[in-house]
């Protein structure tokens, strides 16, 4: 096993103290971590954090907390060199893939194929937040007919157009069908810019008739039979129009042993999970799990080296769980968060005033559940698409938060809506009403890029929220299990 | 503004959809309601009042940032009749399942492809069949391969020559008269539909600025703007909305498999803007400036709409007419600043 510098107690630290903790770290812990290993741009990637913030622009990680360990600083440098990491593949001779909407399961075909990397331009609707909004991007959305009424991921087209924060992709694969409509239009504008796309469907995961054959999915939901073989042959075709474009057949054998290495790093995530969210005291903080979430969707540009931070990560939160040691106090009240939030320092103001994240659902289920290996390697990325949360009825989203709550004992959940997201329109009613009927309490708010303006409004809902669950836990409350 | 609402046309338009409380809705001009006429059920297109009141309710039920179309449906109240939704766009999708989860066993969502492939077109023919299926186990009609293509071709033929006469008429109409005959259509059965279509209509005088109006649907109630632009001196010569010329530009033609041949004549209709990519959407919008003779475009989506929003951008350049984009929720239908707006645009555009 690889020997790394010991971690301090475990702990949340700002962001001065951060930069002095790794200016103390030795220099040859500061060069054992690359990406791109074993290309001609293998790339040393750990940085004081203040590099990120005064060379990158990433103002906002002046004012967030992180976790101590070297696990997070490896994890953190990676998420923030993604930029400089794309540039770079594209200079080692990687063909750059462009994937939309469908977050997780393209990538994993994209990836079978070794001279490729995958990205989803999606990502962008975090620059705002983590540049604080002196990129200009939604002023520039603004300008292109993008205005607040559409979701932050507005923000995707004109990091597009800009050409400053990634590589323009050489092909885009676009998922379509049941997606948000605002996104569906930044999908045709960005279509525009001439780079060559691939448009597949992604249909909407109904609820199948009575005697129809079915297929059971991942997630444990049932799909109509037709609709895993209508999707089957939508991955044939992309997998075909792919090949194409590399100019090389993209082989079952190569998708399957891509869905091997996607596997392995999910079940990674799987039990960074489990630790993390059925910890008491919480071993790793709310940011930090989301960033290893996150990394599931395209393995932040780096299959490998994703897979091999997040074993880092494992390790580290393994430990504390075996010692008993954590970074929030035990008694902190404990809920699943539903959507991931535009403004990253909401998490640390939840986890300052009194919460403790204890099971996520992030718009992307399907990113983290095991891909079948029992079934032809199209079928299995067939029915891991349909596993998306975001493309069946509200209520199956709902019931998988539910779960999650039973799963991980969490005590609450909060709905974090995302302004101008079609979704986040009517299904947190949905989540409140079938949460209601299991007595479990559900905190609804809604999360701009930049939160500083509202942070005492948002502070005081989270307050009287755990209020509500402390005064629940005087009266032994426990959610009634599913009829 | 008062006379549009003493439009016999109009009453009869919301007579018939007060009347329709009980018919079977479906959700979007996506679903081929003459499979479900096919069955014997009396039809008409879900649709709401475009009236600020229904649309504040509807935001009561659901949340402010729904589309105002889907608000105002959201705000009438429903009967106990069966809903045929529809995955046409997101929002009218999150709706549909709203009302779908209060009629489990009545309902059905119809899956319809946004990609023009030979794929997503099986997809379509499969998600009839399963409606056909649906409605098999509704109705307790289990119907004989003959029996049913008789009675399918039969309402479809009906349903060629309500749009072919309408089509026919359309000229000479005046486009709040226009609008109000669709809407009319989309609530009542064929053979009323057919006799209505015999009366004479008064035809359109005045030589206008030729128009073409594309963007969300309308609600019945929106005539009062289709008024508004009539009386800035507007003829909106082709209305390419799906409650306008676009819902009765096709024809069915059913011949030997007769639910293949439905599904595929939908999937042909004049495309949404919704599909990608779109093209198809302007080069159809092309073809009739080009064959109406338009000289300008309003585009007009209602707020939080989404696709027809981001798009007016780039419709601008791709079109390439001089184009009022309007983005409006019911209570700017006729307001003055509506008003204002649209006269600007009129006196903006060449004599």
């Amino acid at each position: 096993m690889r020997q790394y510098w010991p971690d301090p107690k475990p702990e949340r630290i700002t962001y001065d103290q951060w930069n002095s903790q790794f200016r103390m770290m030795p220099e040859s812990q500061k060069k054992a971590f690359c990406y791109l290993e074993g290309t001609s741009k293998e790339t040393q990637y750990l940085e004081e954090p203040r590099c990120f913030a005064e060379d990158q622009g990433d103002l906002r990680l002046k004012s967030l907390k992180y976790d101590n360990s070297l696990a997070s600083i490896r994890l953190w440098s990676f998420l923030l060199s993604e930029e400089e990491r794309l540039h770079k593949a594209r200079l080692a001779g990687k063909k750059i893939i462009g994937t939309l909407k469908d977050l997780g399961t393209m990538p994993v075909l994209t990836y079978s194929s070794p001279d490729t990397i995958a990205f989803y331009p999606d990502g962008a609707w975090w620059i705002p937040c983590i540049m604080e909004m002196s990129e200009g991007l939604l002023k520039m959305a603004d300008s292109l007919g993008l205005g607040e009424e559409v979701c932050p991921s507005r923000a995707t087209l004109s990091a597009y157009i800009s050409n400053n924060h990634f590589p323009r992709p050489d092909y885009l694969i676009a998922a379509v069908g049941c997606c948000c409509d605002d996104f569906s239009a930044i999908m045709q504008r960005l279509a525009d810019m001439g780079t060559k796309t691939s448009w597949w469907e992604l249909p909407f995961r109904g609820s199948p008739s009575a005697g129809e054959e079915v297929e059971l999915l991942p997630t444990g939901f049932y799909a109509p039979k037709r609709t895993a073989d209508f999707l089957e042959r939508e991955f044939d075709r992309v997998r075909n129009e792919l090949s194409e474009f590399l100019g090389h057949p993209v082989t079952d054998d190569m998708v399957s042993e891509g869905i091997e290495k996607a596997n392995r790093f999910r079940q990674i995530i799987g039990e960074v999970r489990d630790l993390c969210y059925g910890s008491a005291p919480c071993p790793f903080p709310a940011l930090e799990t989301q960033i290893c979430e996150m990394i599931a969707i395209h393995f932040c540009s780096d299959r490998e080296e994703a897979t091999n931070v997040l074993a880092h990560v494992l390790e580290t939160v393994r430990k504390r769980v075996e010692s008993g040691a954590g970074v929030l106090p035990k008694e902190n009240c404990r809920a699943v968060w539903v959507n991931p939030v535009a403004d990253l320092r909401v998490m640390n103001l939840f986890e300052d005033l009194g919460g403790a994240i204890a099971g996520t659902e992030y718009l992307f289920r399907h990113a983290l559940v095991q891909i079948p290996t029992n079934v032809s390697p199209m079928r299995a990325l067939a029915l891991t698409a349909l596993s998306d949360p975001m493309i069946g009825p509200a209520w199956q989203r709902a019931k998988i938060v539910i779960d999650e709550v039973k799963k991980y004992k969490a005590e609450g959940i909060v709905v974090s809506n995302i302004p101008g997201a079609s979704h986040s329109a009517t299904e947190g009613n949905i989540i409140r009403e079938l949460a209601s009927k299991e007595g479990i309490p559900v905190l609804q708010i809604s999360v701009p890029p930049l939160t500083d303006a509202t942070s005492s409004q948002l502070g005081t809902r989270f307050e009287a929220f755990f209020e509500l669950i402390r005064s629940r836990r005087k009266q032994k409350w426990q959610p009634t299990p599913l009829a | 503004m008062k006379e549009v609402f003493q439009n016999p046309i109009f009453i009869d338009a919301l007579e018939a959809r007060q009347s329709a409380k009980n018919a079977i809705k479906y959700a979007c001009s996506w679903v081929p309601r003459e499979l479900l006429e096919s069955f014997g059920l009396k039809t008409a297109r879900l649709m709401g009042c475009g009236t600020p009141s229904h649309e504040s309710a509807g935001e009561r039920k659901l949340s402010g940032e729904v589309c105002s179309f889907c608000k105002t449906i959201a705000g009438a109240s429903l009967s106990g009749a069966p809903v045929i939704g529809c995955t046409s766009c997101d929002q009218m999708r999150r709706l549909s399942e709203i009302i779908l989860s209060e009629k489990y066993e009545t309902g059905f969502m119809v899956n319809v492809p946004k990609t023009c492939t030979d794929n997503s077109r099986e997809l379509y023919r499969s998600e009839i069949r399963a409606l056909y299926s649906h409605l098999e186990s509704l109705t307790g009609k289990s119907l004989t391969d003959e029996s049913f293509n008789t009675k399918l071709k039969n309402v479809c033929d009906k349903r060629n020559l309500i749009r072919s006469k309408l089509r026919s008429l359309r000229k000479s109409l005046s486009a709040v008269d226009f609008h109000c005959l669709v809407h009319l259509e989309s609530q009542t059965d064929p053979d009323f539909m057919m006799s209505y279509l015999e009366k004479p209509f008064k035809t359109k005088t005045s030589l206008k600025k030729k128009t073409m109006l594309a963007g969300s649907p309308l609600a019945l109630e929106d005539a009062a703007f289709l008024k508004l632009l009539e009386d800035s001196g507007f003829n909106i010569i082709f209305n390419a909305t799906c409650t306008g010329d676009r819902s009765i530009d096709f024809d069915l033609s059913i011949k030997d498999d007769p639910i293949t041949d439905l599904a595929d004549s939908y999937f042909n209709h004049p495309p949404c803007i919704w599909k990608r990519p779109n093209d198809s959407f302007y080069s159809y919008v092309s073809k009739k400036l080009l064959e109406t003779g338009a000289t300008s475009v309003i585009w007009r989506s209602v707020r939080y709409c989404d696709l027809w929003n981001i798009e007016a951008q780039r419709a601008k350049q791709i079109i390439n007419l001089p184009m009022l984009v309007l983005d409006m929720n019911y209570s700017d239908t006729c307001s003055p600043r509506t008003a204002t707006r649209v006269e600007a645009f009129r006196e903006s555009l060449p004599q």
